[in-house]
């Protein structure tokens, strides 16, 4: 059954387009390319990263030293560390997804409409690639 | 509580509109594009409120209140960590998503791996989680008409089934994202209501609010240090894991990601709804200063036993009554139903989906079933699904609703998310590697919760539980990733060889997005 299967897709790999300058692996060593991808990684990575540190450094405070986060900011108020924390962390959620989508729309997306239309990725085509993986529109 | 005519004008106005709405996107609703996705026609903006609808559930509403009610501080992490996801959601996930997949995440996992095992795998794993977050749901739903209405435990949880297989066997994805964004506004509209009216009532603004709070409370200041909610250092580092790797594999949401045209617009979605959850949570928070402050000391609201009425739960309608009478009692009431109903044809959805289009025409007729095949099964699905929800529901009448939805973060963490993470990032992962980390993940998920505290002394009635913690994401979660890992690295079969060059093949339409058909 498997080798059933790996000589399908030998097939598929040997198949004439797979040379024209449309195909994948052409693509993926276009110098836009590659860039958009790195970018896209630093954005999503950095970003992603930087929730996961202010998340998990808050448990940590939390499990280890839970007094310092009753320590109030200033006297005579009830604003403490956790609180401001927390709120802080809130607001960052969504301070990191709205960065991320601005970055990826006004960065990315020129470099990805860019590769897109070199590789005559809008145009309409038959049996380039793999299967349409699912219905629906293009995107950038 | 007794029931009273507005709440019941109310209920049954909410309850018309829904109807309504499920009806006219019935009309709409023909193939199964339409009923997955509703043919990924959804704009950014209406599939945020539809995400943060999803969120938002009756947990949210009544049971964030009471734990800033009882505990303070507490209410404040589990608004934090519940939304800690959707950053990465946004980052990692939203556009490779869209990209890749047509109707559920199963359908990204298959465009790499082509097993079979990999769609029973994930399917198996979404029924799980969305079931367990579907028994949370019923069990709020039943005990809050129980309290508010007067009705029954087990027919108030009948009516909530019956009335999801209604609206999502006749209106599928529209009429859930339509129910979804109603919802969405109501609620925001009713939490803004009941701050202005609290705030009015008490002659306060949030920042004395704060102070009073602090003043009311029977923990004094200490209310606003970490209390009872994360008992102990393992609880808080598994929450906290938990909280950030579960909502990335929670089906229901990932669905959502479906249903818009494109992946610009599935950034919008992450954006919107990121932004309504968080001024949500603020909103909610402030007001549960407010309901420290109106309810302490008030001895109405406690029964013969001092306890309040309904349990803490409830906190939120007992400060609605006071402030607005049974007008506002009533519209809270139904907001919370409306929110109740909505997640619930969310969950329903996602389950019937992983039954009908990733088990029943992805696995048994081998994609060979037609449209109109496909669609039948899932309206089968949402029937034969809600009857589970209703037995289960009843079932798990008084479990604790908070520690229900955690049990369905934390399945969804052990088995959808690395799944997902490593078939999106891992060229060297195999579809072996993520059967048996899935599996293990699962295993581990489920039995661990089952020895935990909850289930094998509360449901179970037995006593000393062998697994001492409340949530076992900390060992599930790594169990997983790591047996992916070391199989992945492993496995030399030309299966595993094919989802590499699979994944190569996959680079360009999900950095792209998908070539023009």
């Amino acid at each position: 059954m498997q080798r059933e299967a790996l000589a399908r897709w030998r097939a598929y790999f040997t198949k004439p387009w797979r040379n024209d300058v449309n195909t994948p692996s052409k693509l993926r060593k276009d110098p836009d390319f590659i860039r958009l991808r790195r970018l896209q990684r630093r954005y999503a990575f950095s970003i992603a990263g930087c929730v996961v540190a202010f998340y998990a450094s808050l448990g940590l405070v939390m499990a280890c030293w839970p007094e310092a986060l009753g320590v109030r900011l200033a006297p005579e108020r009830s604003i403490t560390v956790g609180l401001a924390w927390n709120v802080l962390a809130l607001i960052g959620w969504f301070a990191a997804t709205a960065i991320y989508a601005a970055l990826s729309t006004r960065r990315l997306a020129p470099l990805r409409a860019r590769v897109r239309e070199r590789y005559g990725w809008n145009a309409p085509s038959e049996d380039v690639g793999p299967p349409p993986l699912a219905r629906g529109g293009d995107s950038s | 509580m007794a029931p009273n005519l507005t709440s019941i004008f109310t209920f049954v106005l909410i309850l018309g509109a829904s109807l309504l709405i499920a009806w006219q996107a019935g009309r709409r609703t023909r193939s199964s594009s339409e009923f997955y996705a509703a043919s990924h026609s959804v704009g950014g903006f209406s599939n945020g409120l539809a995400i943060a609808g999803d969120h938002l559930s009756a947990g949210t509403l009544l049971g964030v209140t009471a734990v800033i009610y009882t505990d303070g501080y507490d209410g404040l992490i589990y608004m934090t960590g519940g939304a800690v996801g959707y950053p990465l959601l946004m980052c990692l996930l939203a556009e490779r998503l869209r990209n890749l997949g047509n109707y559920t995440f199963v359908d990204v996992l298959s465009a790499r791996f082509r097993q079979a095992s990999i769609r029973v795998l994930a399917a198996t794993g979404t029924l799980v989680s969305a079931v367990l977050y579907l028994i949370s749901q019923m069990a709020a739903g039943g005990a809050l008409f129980e309290v508010l209405f007067g009705i029954p435990y087990p027919y108030a949880v009948a009516l909530v089934g019956g009335l999801t297989v209604l609206y999502v066997s006749v209106g599928g994805m529209l009429a859930t994202t339509w129910v979804q964004m109603t919802k969405a506004v109501l609620l925001m509209f009713s939490i803004l209501a009941l701050l202005a009216l609290l705030m009015l009532h008490l002659g306060e603004g949030p920042l004395s609010l704060l102070e009073s709070a602090a003043r009311a409370h029977q923990r004094g200041q200490d209310w606003l240090s970490p209390g009872q909610f994360l008992p102990d250092k393992l609880s808080i580092f598994s929450f906290v894991l938990t909280g950030l790797v579960g909502m990335v594999g929670l089906p229901h949401l990932l669905m959502r990601f479906f249903t818009v045209p494109d992946a610009r617009q599935a950034r919008r979605s992450a954006v919107y709804a990121t932004g309504y959850i968080v001024t949500f949570s603020l909103l909610l928070w402030i007001a549960g200063l407010g309901i420290v402050v109106l309810l302490a000391g008030n001895t109405d609201i406690l029964n013969d036993q001092g306890e309040m009425i309904g349990s803490a739960n409830m906190a939120i309608m007992h400060a609605a009554r006071i402030i607005g009478g049974n007008v506002l009692l009533g519209f809270m009431a139904s907001v919370a139903f409306a929110t109740l109903l909505a997640v619930v044809c969310g969950l329903v959805l996602a389950a019937a989906a992983a039954l009908a289009h990733d088990l029943y025409s992805g696995v048994f007729k081998r994609g060979r079933a037609s449209d109109r095949a496909e669609v039948r099964a899932s309206r089968i699905s949402v029937a034969a699904l809600g009857a589970a929800a209703v037995a289960l529901g009843i079932q798990f009448q008084g479990q604790n609703v908070a520690y229900l939805t955690a049990l369905a973060f934390t399945v969804a963490a052990s088995v959808n998310t690395p799944a997902l993470v490593a078939a999106l990032f891992w060229r060297g992962a195999s579809a072996r590697g993520l059967v048996l980390g899935g599996w293990v993940g699962m295993a581990a998920s489920v039995v661990l919760l089952a020895l935990s505290p909850a289930v094998w002394e509360g449901a179970l009635g037995l006593e000393n539980a062998p697994f001492p913690w409340i949530y076992p994401g900390l060992f599930s979660i790594p169990a997983a990733a790591l047996v992916l890992v070391v199989v992945s690295l492993a496995d030399r079969s030309p299966g595993a060889m094919l989802g590499r060059s699979r994944y190569d093949e996959l680079l360009a339409p999900s950095v792209l997005g998908r070539r023009a058909a």
